[in-house]
């Protein structure tokens, strides 16, 4: 049985893959607009560094990593917004996920973890080549470094999944044209991942709590250890900690709304 | 005719007040992201490229003002692939008013504005704390002059870059590195990008002749590049060559549309 249930799942995420790939031309635009975006913030960032050669512990060659890191991890953790429940709730369509033998939020998290692995694939990899080819970065040389950063990279998106499957749930308690919510929350994560700027940057106070927020898991953390600034174990158990407290807070909220839900009929 | 389209449009928005006020604050807070980096990096270093902090925002803050009004007015055009693949665009070209026209009209959005008081509201600051110096009314005038050109010059680039919609319709974020690269991109003094960036974000984006250009007559600032006096004077004109260019894109690209018939 619990064998029968994980190969739903993976159906469902290998699925969500397959579709995402059949939007090849998006992917591209994607990359050029992500490589483009990546230089101009290394570029900025190299310019900062000609004063200081060094801030907060990291140096400049290894802030443009952060930097094509955070651009790569973009889509991978849906940056941008995540509105395929949201979409379904405004339309009503979420009713017919509520008739699934699949409980709802692992349904969803699947098919968000499907569209992760695409986008790390299409989206993520190829601006990073990108800023190999055109900056200095620091790539580590150990087969470990690089085996615990598709590790926490995966954790990233498992953490980014829990997390928009909660904001979606906004679009039950408000009518209309629940975007803005969602944007709101996009931009809470882009700048708290680091993915706009490395968290070095963030001295004292608020440094300290975009650190120790889930937000750090989606980006930064896994850059650094990518960097092998931070230790993989210590990275992997923060995401998953926060997971599972996102994952609690999202099934209490939806239980309170799947309650409320009226479906208009037609 | 637009004017009546705009109003029937916010009159919808407004039906759902919290969602318009969440709408309104992230566009509001979006580009603010931006200025928080900046801030962050000058947090940590006393200069950019030898700017400082309040002539980097004041670069900032203008160029983001230009991309707002640009966006309020003509960032609707981003829906003409929308409507390419829904076929909704046929809808467009059988009524007795202009394809751009309803288009804008019809995607106006009220919640636009929300850049356009962030970027107020920074240039204000900037402006009142003194950390800028401009020093005579022929620059502040031109600083006007600087913003309204930028402006057109956006609104150009904006229904340039989306023209690919019409040849290409899933490629629609090709013309975000254009229109949202470039307002991120004029925020900085650009020479401190390397020579083939700076010169795509000078004359291919023309982010650069948008603002930073301008901005060393307002300010007097460092001009490491020594880029003449004449040319700084000229740029905020950019948008009549842009403007033409894509004027004639788009007529291509309407021509160019075929319906996909039902």
């Amino acid at each position: 049985m619990v064998h029968g249930l994980m190969g739903a799942y993976l159906a469902v995420a290998r699925q969500s893959f397959r579709r995402q790939s059949t939007y090849r031309a998006a992917a591209v635009a994607g990359v050029f607009t992500n490589s483009v975006f990546g230089m101009l913030r290394a570029a900025v960032l190299i310019a900062a560094f000609r004063q200081r050669s060094e801030i907060n512990g990291i140096d400049v060659d290894q802030a443009v990593t952060m930097v094509f890191f955070g651009q790569a991890m973009l889509m991978v953790v849906r940056s941008f917004g995540w509105f395929d429940i949201s979409d379904r709730i405004r339309t009503g369509e979420i009713a017919v996920d509520l008739q699934r033998p699949l409980d709802v939020s692992g349904y969803w998290g699947s098919v968000f973890l499907g569209q992760s692995a695409y986008s790390l694939v299409s989206r993520g990899v190829p601006p990073f080549l990108v800023g190999l080819v055109f900056f200095d970065m620091a790539v580590p040389g150990s087969l470990t470094t690089w085996l615990e950063t598709v590790t926490v990279v995966a954790g990233a998106a498992i953490v980014a999944s829990r997390w928009w499957f909660l904001v979606s749930l906004a679009s039950f308690a408000l009518s209309g044209d629940t975007r803005g919510v969602i944007q709101l929350g996009a931009m809470i994560q882009v700048l708290a991942s680091g993915s706009i700027i490395p968290l070095q940057f963030f001295s004292g106070a608020l440094g300290t709590v975009l650190r120790w927020s889930p937000f750090a898991g989606m980006a930064q953390l896994p850059s650094e250890v990518f960097l092998g600034i931070s230790s993989g174990r210590r990275v992997l158990a923060t995401q998953l900690g926060w997971a599972l407290a996102l994952h609690l807070a999202g099934l209490a909220g939806w239980r309170i709304c799947a309650r409320k839900l009226v479906v208009d009929g037609g | 005719m637009y004017l009546r389209f705009c109003r029937a449009r916010v009159r919808g928005e407004l039906q759902h007040r919290v969602a318009f006020a969440a709408f309104m604050v992230s566009q509001t807070v979006v580009t603010f992201l931006d200025c928080v980096a900046v801030l962050a990096i000058f947090s940590q270093v006393d200069s950019l490229g030898g700017w400082n902090r309040g002539e980097v925002l004041f670069l900032y803050s203008s160029a983001v003002l230009s991309f707002g009004l640009a966006d309020f007015t003509f960032g609707s055009v981003e829906y003409a692939a929308v409507t390419v693949i829904d076929g909704s665009f046929d809808g467009f070209l059988v009524r007795p008013v202009g394809v751009i026209t309803q288009l804008l009209g019809s995607f106006f959005a009220l919640r636009r504005f929300g850049r356009l008081i962030q970027s107020l509201l920074i240039l204000g600051v900037v402006l009142a704390g003194g950390d800028v110096d401009i020093v005579g009314t022929s620059q502040a005038l031109f600083a006007v002059v600087m913003i309204i050109g930028g402006a057109l010059t956006f609104s150009a680039v904006f229904v340039l870059t989306n023209t690919v919609g019409f040849f290409i319709p899933g490629a629609r974020e090709f013309s975000n590195a254009f229109t949202y690269g470039g307002s991120a991109a004029a925020g900085y003094p650009i020479h401190i990008f390397s020579t083939w960036l700076r010169n795509f974000v000078l004359w291919v984006i023309p982010a650069g002749l948008v603002a930073y250009v301008p901005a060393l007559y307002v300010l007097g600032a460092a001009n490491p590049l020594g880029i003449p006096g004449w040319v700084q004077f000229v740029s905020p004109f950019a948008f009549v060559p842009f403007g033409a260019v894509a004027a004639l894109a788009w007529r291509a690209g309407v021509r160019h549309y075929e319906s996909t018939g039902s």
